[in-house]
């Protein structure tokens, strides 16, 4: 599983094919705990189709830590919510706090 | 600041939250001044909650100031370094000079015997302890302010220290001392002692401070040295301090009046045989103006001194 930081930005790679080609699609990645509530997103990231395999860029800042968090990938055509995915793979992001120490 | 000796095993116990629970973490504790000089991984479970982490580590073999970081490690990857606001400072403990302090007394029975004091023993001589009295014999006392004065001659006198001293005792006004003073003695009212002790003089715990002054050094070096005391002389009142106003290291044995002390030691150290209801010999020693140490032996009211044999 990634491990990230809280604050750390990320560019998420999507591998995508969506044909014909020439078609306007968009996609967005975002992260949840819970599978409903955004923690954090990459927005809508345009792209044209080309009927074969593009790699979509996907950034996104990782939310706050000490969660695990689901990895989600909708994938608009001509603005209509094509395909919803759940990446076999989640990303954690610790948190840590203020150490003490004491001899 | 934490203080360490060179090469010390110590322990440091970090209070840390790692959420959430059920993470493979380390922690990385590091001494460091530009570059971590010693460091150990401690791994660990998170719980989610502030749990501690015990961190045993041993401490630099070079003397300075180490600044702590800890690096805080999930599945290997850092996730959070961290400095500690205190550093730890490295140093070797200023020295402790050792101290053999030799008590002689008597029993009932007239058994002699001696005790050797370890550092920070505080020997009660009870009821039945006789203290035994001895001073340098031949002319042996001081004569001269900063010298240091030693002698196996000694002669027991007569009469109770108790009474006497209690009869002159010492009390009143704080006067401040500076001569470097080896030892002297009050011997009837021939001669009085005089002797001031900077601090940390305490009879049975109260602290004492100061005593009438009867002279200075240079009266009795002076004006009131006469003929050694002999068997015959009555003490009415004495103490002794010895004190080593350089900054150099020296060992020395005062014997005088009424102990034998051997000691070792550095700078301001003070013997006192200090009158009244009993008698504290408090002996405090400093290096560099920090006080190391004491060892007080208490004499109790009914310490007599014995006739001579």
């Amino acid at each position: 599983m990634p491990i990230f930081l809280q604050g750390e930005a990320k560019t998420a790679k999507a591998r995508i094919t969506v044909s014909p080609s020439g078609l306007s699609c968009s996609a967005e990645l975002w992260l949840s705990k819970d599978g409903t509530t955004k923690q954090a997103t990459s927005g809508s990231k345009p792209f044209n189709s080309t009927g074969a395999p593009q790699d979509v860029s996907l950034p996104v800042t990782m939310p706050a830590g000490g969660f695990q968090y689901g990895v989600y990938l909708d994938i608009y055509v001509a603005g209509n919510l094509m395909g919803a995915y759940r990446a076999t793979e989640d990303v954690l992001v610790p948190a840590v706090s203020d150490p003490v120490i004491t001899w | 600041m934490p203080t360490f000796e060179p090469g010390a095993l110590a322990t440091a116990k970090v209070r840390i939250t790692v959420s959430p629970a059920g993470l493979a973490s380390q922690v990385v504790l590091a001494l460091a001044t530009m570059v971590p000089v010693v460091s150990r991984t401690v791994s660990f479970t998170s719980t989610g909650a502030e749990q501690e982490i015990t961190i045993p580590i041993t401490m630099p073999a070079a003397t300075g100031q180490y600044g702590v970081w800890l690096d805080i490690l999930v599945s290997g990857i850092v996730i959070r370094q961290y400095v500690g606001t205190e550093a730890v400072t490295i140093q070797v403990s200023l020295p402790s000079p050792s101290l053999t302090y030799l008590f002689q007394w008597t029993s009932p029975s007239g058994d002699y015997f001696e005790n050797t004091l370890s550092l920070g023993t505080l020997l009660e001589m009870r009821d039945e302890a006789f203290l035994n009295l001895s001073f340098d014999e031949d002319p042996l006392i001081p004569t001269a302010r900063g010298l240091q004065y030693a002698s196996t001659a000694k002669t027991q006198i007569r009469n109770e220290i108790i009474e006497l001293l209690d009869a002159n005792g010492f009390s009143g006004s704080t006067v401040s001392f500076t001569d470097p003073v080896i030892a002297c003695g009050a011997f009837e009212n021939r001669y009085s002692c005089y002797i001031r002790v900077p601090g940390n003089v305490s009879v049975n715990g109260t602290p004492v401070l100061g005593v009438q002054e009867k002279g200075t050094i240079t009266q009795y070096i002076d004006e009131w040295y006469s003929p050694s005391p002999d068997e015959n002389d009555i003490i009415t009142g004495a103490r002794v301090t010895w004190r080593n106003d350089s900054t150099v290291a020296f060992t020395g044995r005062v014997l005088v009046m009424y102990n034998r002390i051997n000691f070792n030691a550095t700078q301001n150290q003070d013997a006192t045989l200090q009158p009244g209801q009993s008698i504290t010999v408090h002996f405090t020693f400093e290096v560099q103006g920090v006080s190391i140490w004491s060892v007080k032996l208490l004499a109790l009211p009914s310490m007599r001194v014995l006739d001579r044999r």
